[in-house]
């Protein structure tokens, strides 16, 4: 059944027992304003009852503030964000490998809108270009804009957030698994499950190898290998062992371009960084750390360069539809704060879905709102095709 | 573009007169059924809410500001009211603690006639789910004022009613397109 089909069969089903509720309305009297008894408020008379009662409520009060000032004065735990040895591994592999493939991919990424407003919502009779028929009414012709100055990053936000999508999720939507693999030459196979923006539940699979360092006793070394988007990465690691602390390091590479992780965790929290060589030079480094909070990991990261740096804090809106990210940019002359909301939002141009910003600067020199829109990278069916990636497609 | 000028028959409504209201009523009458009926799910209730939004409109025509979405305002009165009988109804009937965790999932009262067929239809939807296709598809209200509606961005709103009707073809079992 086509979709306007279906459309149809609702509408006439919904309409066919619409009541008409016309003659009911009494439209003479209608026009009284809710007429509500008022309540007087009569002044509390002091008894010695009434005084006992006061006195009792303030010494509760009391008590509970001094306990909740308590609880404030005492640092809270520290909550690990990954926990388990496969999500410490799992973790870090499959960002790396999804990192190394948006940014292998950064020529089309840029391409696509990033960094230049390409719509804007009409304010209270703002202008509208919507043609007759169309639903969506997203004007073509911008109004104002503020040129916020996040906006020149908004392609680089765009490849960090392809892999967002992917790594953060309600804790409930993502699994880390490891069992022992059925591909010939590879002892384990880790199994990555995630829900993406648009609710489909997406699969990627390592299949590697631990070993003990001949030289080095307190360190495994881990080889595998992991493909995405029809691309397959090596991946090679070392997890050494000092005392209780365990550390690790991750490369990820195919061809020219590598991203190597290395672990920076320490008692404020997990924290990795990201190295990035592109054909064979050195591209970009970046800093992630990561927090749980309630039942969702949220993700913050730091990019630094000679002339600007940047903070972003990711964090998916409780509906899961969608991001929140609170930005921090400095420019080398201007600092600006702000925050971002995203959606995914279906591009009938292109036939694809993108990701539509709405910037908020709320400090800086150019304050104020403008959207924008950033190339998605299909989940499912292209870049990062999770169903291909089947022991047999996988080697 | 909109072709009806609301605030124009709503001044005339002011000054009483009827037949401006009976222009307003048709032109907002699916609006206000689709809200309804995508949060209460008993037919005679329904009648009563819409007779009670159209009420409450008339009683309240001061607190609306000329030149703001009126038909938004107006789904708002009924959303409310749906929302309230809700509340009300859920005190007065035990409810399966199970399905306690969304609020739609919980209206059991069945409807009578044939929009138990449009109920099948609609069973696999959530809530907001509901109010966005039967806004869309019912009143034809346009996407961008459905955003305003349930308060959330245009392109959430279009996810929601795209995933929506994915689910629809699906529970029918036809393929979706």
């Amino acid at each position: 059944m086509k979709r306007n089909e279906l459309e149809k069969m609702i509408r006439r089903k919904a309409l066919a027992d619409m009541p008409d509720v016309y003659a009911k309305i009494d439209f003479e009297n209608a026009f009284v304003a809710d007429a509500r008894p008022r309540r007087i408020r009569r002044s509390p008379v002091l008894t010695l009852s009434f005084a006992l009662k006061a006195a009792m409520v303030l010494i509760l009060a009391a008590i509970t503030g001094l306990f909740i000032l308590d609880q404030l004065e005492t640092d809270p735990p520290v909550v690990l964000a990954l926990e388990t040895e496969a999500e410490v591994y799992g973790f870090q592999m499959v960002s790396a490998t999804s990192l190394l493939s948006q940014f292998a991919d950064a020529d089309i990424a840029y391409a696509f809108d990033g960094g230049h407003p390409t719509t804007q919502s009409p304010g209270p009779g703002g202008p509208s270009t919507t043609g007759p028929g169309t639903d969506t009414e997203t004007t073509t012709v911008p109004a104002t804009i503020a040129e916020a100055l996040v906006t020149t990053q908004i392609a680089k936000i765009t490849e960090y957030l392809n892999t967002m999508e992917v790594m953060l999720a309600e804790k409930e939507d993502t699994t880390y698994e490891v069992a022992a693999s059925g591909v010939e030459g590879y002892q384990w196979t880790l199994t990555f499950t995630t829900v993406d923006l648009l609710g489909e539940t997406l699969v990627y699979r390592i299949h590697y190898n631990e070993t003990a360092d001949p030289e080095d006793a307190s360190r495994r070394i881990i080889d595998g290998v992991m493909t995405m988007g029809g691309n397959e990465y090596a991946l090679h690691g070392t997890v050494a062992t000092e005392g209780d602390t365990v550390r690790t390091a991750f490369v990820a590479e195919r061809g020219n371009d590598s991203i190597r992780i290395t672990d920076l965790t320490d008692e404020t929290g997990q924290k990795y960084r990201y190295d990035v060589v592109k054909d064979g030079a050195d591209y970009e480094s970046l800093t992630m750390k990561l927090l749980r909070e309630e039942d969702s990991l949220v993700a913050t990261i730091d990019h630094v360069t000679e002339t600007e740096s940047s903070n972003f804090r990711f964090r998916r809106t409780e509906d899961g539809t969608g991001f929140e990210i609170r930005y921090r940019y400095d420019n080398g002359t201007d600092v600006e704060t702000g925050r971002m909301d995203v959606v995914v939002d279906y591009d009938e141009e292109t036939s694809s879905y993108v990701y539509r910003y709405g910037v908020e600067a709320e400090t800086g020199p150019s304050m104020g709102h403008s959207d924008h829109s950033g190339g998605r990278t299909d989940k499912t069916g292209g870049a990062m095709h999770p169903r291909g990636l089947s022991t047999q497609d996988a080697l | 573009m909109r072709l009806f000028d609301f605030d124009g028959r709503l001044d005339a409504l002011r000054r009483k007169d009827e037949a401006a209201f009976g222009e307003i009523y048709e032109q907002t009458k699916k609006g206000v059924y689709a809200i309804i009926v995508a949060i209460v799910k008993d037919r005679g209730a329904t009648e009563d809410l819409m007779q009670e939004t159209y009420m409450k409109m008339l009683a309240n025509l001061d607190q609306y500001e000329p030149g703001r979405n009126f038909d938004a305002w107006l789904v708002q009165i009924a959303k409310n009211l749906a929302f309230d009988h809700y509340r009300k109804e859920h005190k007065t009937f035990p409810v399966d603690p199970q399905e306690q965790s969304y609020l739609f999932d919980r209206v059991e009262t069945p409807r009578e006639g044939t929009d138990s067929d449009l109920e099948e239809m609609l069973a696999p939807l959530g809530g907001e789910e509901r109010e966005i296709v039967l806004l869309h598809i019912v009143s034809e209200t346009k996407f961008k004022d459905i955003a305003d509606i349930v308060g959330k961005p245009l392109g959430t709103v279009l996810w929601i009613y795209n995933r929506a009707l994915k689910k629809i073809g699906k529970h029918v079992g036809r393929e979706e397109p």
